[in-house]
């Protein structure tokens, strides 16, 4: 169910800074509330994707390889998860998980650092490795590299905060 | 570019509770509509900040601390992150990983869910992994009791 709580007084809403009541959004999905020309931001959480890609900042994809990513959600308290897929598209997506094997091999994606506005990206020597539909990980198959000739894999980086 | 969304009549807020039907928000980034006080279908979040005291249990080797967010949902997601100091020099995640084949765990794990406004998080028992900038992962310990700094992160 709906309902409408807040109406407008006219048909088209004042401008921000106008010295009403309000509440606005930016382009970052930040609300704010304006109380006459003043105004804050209310703590909403927001939301930044890479979409696909083999590149980050410059940077191919690849085993052991260390990427900057710029978020500029302008918060240090975020949650991130690291996705591969198949293509552009984000065919058969997967999140990407840290995994250390009894072969002593190095699986999966870490966040080495942050700052407000960015996070360094760090990916594992061995590239990522994932479940079979029994459920079953294995060191010999299906532990694709990052970006090796014929295994080329997509990446998303998932931030919110 | 700013979109307006609503305008409010008169040009000063009534409180919240006040008895007029109005939108208003909370610190932790929800935001409410009264009379009833319904939660809009936002998102929220809570910080810990960094701590050596999760939950007032000091961060060591299996510890388990209960984080009370108050976000009213179980519909969440948690990262944990871990620094030298309270200023977050250095900041990591921490990442989980079980090592069937030697029973080693370690990182961090979400244990349990007991409601909608707290969760449980485990250290493990050895540790925590980290990644080298060649990308070896390594393990590393807490460090001496009450000395590593943590900072959970809910949303949802």
């Amino acid at each position: 169910m709906s309902r409408l709580i807040l109406t407008n007084e006219a048909s088209t809403p004042g401008s921000v800074g106008s010295g009403k009541t309000q509440l606005y959004a930016t382009s970052d999905g930040k609300i704010h509330q304006q109380t006459g020309t003043s105004s804050t931001a209310i703590a909403t959480v927001s939301k930044y994707s890479t979409g696909w890609l083999t590149t980050f900042g410059g940077v191919s994809a690849a085993s052991g390889s260390t990427h900057t990513i710029t978020h500029n959600l302008g918060t240090t308290d975020i949650t991130v998860s690291v996705w591969t897929a198949e293509d552009s598209s984000g065919t058969n997506p997967k999140r990407v998980e840290a995994i250390y094997s009894s072969a002593s091999k190095s699986y999966g994606a870490f966040i080495l650092d942050n700052d407000a506005n960015s996070l360094v990206l760090q990916l594992g020597k061995d590239g990522h490795n994932t479940m079979s539909s029994g459920g079953y990980m294995s060191d010999a198959a299906g532990s694709p590299g990052w970006s090796e000739a014929g295994d080329t894999q997509y990446l998303k980086v998932l931030v919110m905060g | 570019m700013s979109v307006i969304i609503l305008t409010n009549q008169p040009d000063a807020p009534d409180d919240a509770g006040s008895g007029k039907s109005q939108l208003y928000a909370t610190s932790d980034g929800k935001i409410l509509q009264q009379s009833d006080d319904a939660t809009l279908a936002t998102v929220g979040k809570y910080s810990t900040g960094w701590t050596t005291h999760l939950g007032g249990v000091s961060a060591t080797a299996g510890s388990l601390h209960t984080i009370t967010h108050n976000l009213g949902t179980t519909d969440t997601t948690v990262s944990v992150w871990t620094a030298d100091d309270a200023s977050g020099t250095n900041p990591k995640k921490v990442e989980q990983i079980q090592m069937v084949f030697n029973s080693y765990s370690l990182g961090a794990f979400v244990r349990y869910v007991p409601d909608i406004n707290s969760i449980r998080i485990g250290l493990g028992q050895h540790g925590r992994p980290e990644m080298s900038s060649d990308g070896l992962i390594n393990f590393t310990g807490w460090g001496h009791v009450g000395t590593r700094y943590l900072k959970v992160v809910v949303i949802g």
